[in-house]
């Protein structure tokens, strides 16, 4: 249940300046890609905590207290501990907050029988089930036009409990093996969802990125590609295979 | 059109004219008690630490824009002051470290269990309140075209320039109209140069902000010949606009009435939106 995992930097930025951040523990089937929301502060360093602290926390599961969300927010605040910010820095951080999308999941059961996998979602990061190319379920969005510029935020200024009850949106499936989760962040989740709806199926053009040649370098330009030819927006791309 | 990207490749310009004429003394319509200048000068900082939080990532400022600041008053010319003065242009980095000084503020906040908390917040100020001598309106809208048109020659793929003109509308050295249409005829291949007018006014009327007609307007000289030098808004930007759930209809201007500045920078360079109601 290792996942494939692939990353490429928004066109224009560094590979160190993604803000997309992902973690996984197979070994405890837990799963997680975050996406920081550009204009907070703080975006890459939050995507990566949430992510972490979610696969971490497989000892405290309960979903109202959102304790990964919690102790990710410890955590940034005690990085930032005797540190002199630049006036924008403390500024932004104070006002805004760091904010990011957020999708996790866990997969319980033995391998080769029936599984369960529980998601969590908070914004545009999307995962799709899918079971001998076709699509079963898409979360937590399932439509290409509900992508927006303002989607849900897990956003160091909310209370767990707005979070946790508000913001998040949950789902709980039976897989068979072999069936495969695809998560990814929202740019080439619209993709994937326009691609479905024009009946073109993408989940089998995916299917490259799970031979065992494929490299980031081969995504990266496959991704390229697609932004060239203008179907896929400019913006940081993460994806993230596991099959039950 | 209106649509290139803006990154540290390609990036886009704000140019802010600001008036400091002897008029801007007088009392603002908007907010009563508070002469023209001083709200100038809050707002324009304001606007300009807000163009800074665009661009910062974390520690590190990515240098997407280019900002400029003119004063128009007795002498036209650039409106930075410290270790900026002089320049016309200067990228948002250089900006976002070189403020005059940076205060220390006190407001009153929600403490989130339904009561307030003063806070301390740092507010960096570049731009002094000033108000003396005519309104050479003309001559910045002159100094404002040979700027952004070095600017668009060396970066022709960029997002065009904008420009945001804030004034009590008075100008003593001519017609700026034929200046305005010269500056927005000014274009990259993305589309011409925006031209946005902020009538700061001591009327005392409601705040308007993007009309669709001037029939909406004030009776007055100043507010209706703004709104002619103002930009019609783009399509695209208008449609960014309403997705923000700005209230902006098609064929609205680029102008404000007595508004607030930063409604006027809202809707441009749409990231992911970062919620104001936590």
């Amino acid at each position: 249940m290792n996942p494939c995992v692939f990353r490429l930097s928004k066109r224009g930025n560094r590979p160190e300046e993604c803000e997309d951040a992902f973690a996984s523990d197979a070994t405890v089937g837990r799963f997680a890609v975050a996406d920081g929301a550009t204009e907070s502060a703080f975006a890459r360093e939050w995507a990566q905590l949430l992510v972490d602290q979610f696969v971490a926390s497989h000892n405290d599961d309960s979903e109202d207290g959102m304790p990964w969300f919690v102790r990710a927010r410890e955590q940034l605040s005690e990085g930032f501990r005797g540190r002199e910010l630049k006036w924008y820095a403390h500024e932004k951080l104070r006002r805004q907050g760091a904010s990011a999308t957020f999708l996790g999941i866990v997969v319980s059961g033995s391998p080769g029988e029936t599984r369960k996998w529980r998601g969590v979602a908070i914004g545009d990061t999307c995962l799709f089930h899918v079971r001998s190319n076709e699509l079963l379920w898409a979360f937590p969005i399932d439509r290409s036009d509900d992508f927006g510029n303002a989607p849900e935020l897990v956003c160091t200024k909310a209370s767990p409990e707005e979070i946790g009850r508000k913001r998040t949106k949950r789902i709980e499936r039976d897989g068979q093996p072999d069936d495969r989760l695809w998560m990814m962040t929202d740019a080439l989740a619209q993709w994937c969802l326009v691609e479905e709806e024009a009946g073109t199926g993408p989940w089998k053009a995916m299917e490259r990125w799970l031979d065992p040649e494929a490299t980031n370098g081969s995504f990266a330009e496959w991704v390229e590609s697609l932004r060239d030819e203008k179907r896929i927006r400019n913006d940081d791309v993460t994806l993230l295979a596991v099959d039950l | 059109m209106y649509e290139a990207e803006i990154n540290r490749k390609n990036q886009t310009a704000f140019v802010f004219l600001v008036d400091q004429s002897g008029s801007m003394d007088l009392p603002f319509g908007g907010t009563p008690g508070k002469k023209k200048k001083d709200g100038v000068a809050d707002a324009l900082n304001r606007l300009l630490q807000t163009l800074v939080f665009r661009c910062a990532k974390g520690d590190v400022i990515h240098d997407r824009y280019y900002i400029g600041v003119i004063g128009y008053g007795d002498s036209v010319g650039s409106g930075w002051g410290g270790a900026l003065a002089g320049q016309t242009l200067v990228p948002v980095s250089q900006m976002a470290n070189n403020p005059l000084r940076i205060e220390t503020r006190t407001r009153k906040a929600d403490d989130g269990a339904g009561g307030l908390v003063e806070e301390t917040i740092r507010f960096p100020v570049w731009f002094e309140a000033v108000a003396k001598g005519r309104t050479k309106m003309c001559e910045a809208l002159r100094l404002a075209c040979g700027a952004v048109e070095d600017f668009v020659k060396n970066c022709p793929t960029c997002f065009p320039p904008i420009v945001i003109n804030i004034s009590d509308g008075a100008a003593t050295d001519g017609d700026p109209e034929p200046e305005a249409a010269a500056l927005r005829a000014i274009a990259s291949q993305d589309g011409n140069v925006l031209l946005f007018n902020i009538h700061i006014s001591s009327l005392n009327e409601r705040p308007i902000q993007f009309p669709i007609s001037d029939a909406l307007l004030p009776s007055d000289d100043y507010a209706q010949r703004l709104y002619r030098m103002s930009s019609p808004l783009p399509s695209v930007l208008i449609e960014q606009a309403q997705a923000t759930e700005i209230d902006i209809r098609d064929g609205a201007r680029g102008f404000v009435f007595n508004g607030d500045l930063v409604s006027v920078i809202q809707f441009l360079d749409i990231g992911t939106r970062v919620q104001t109601a936590y």
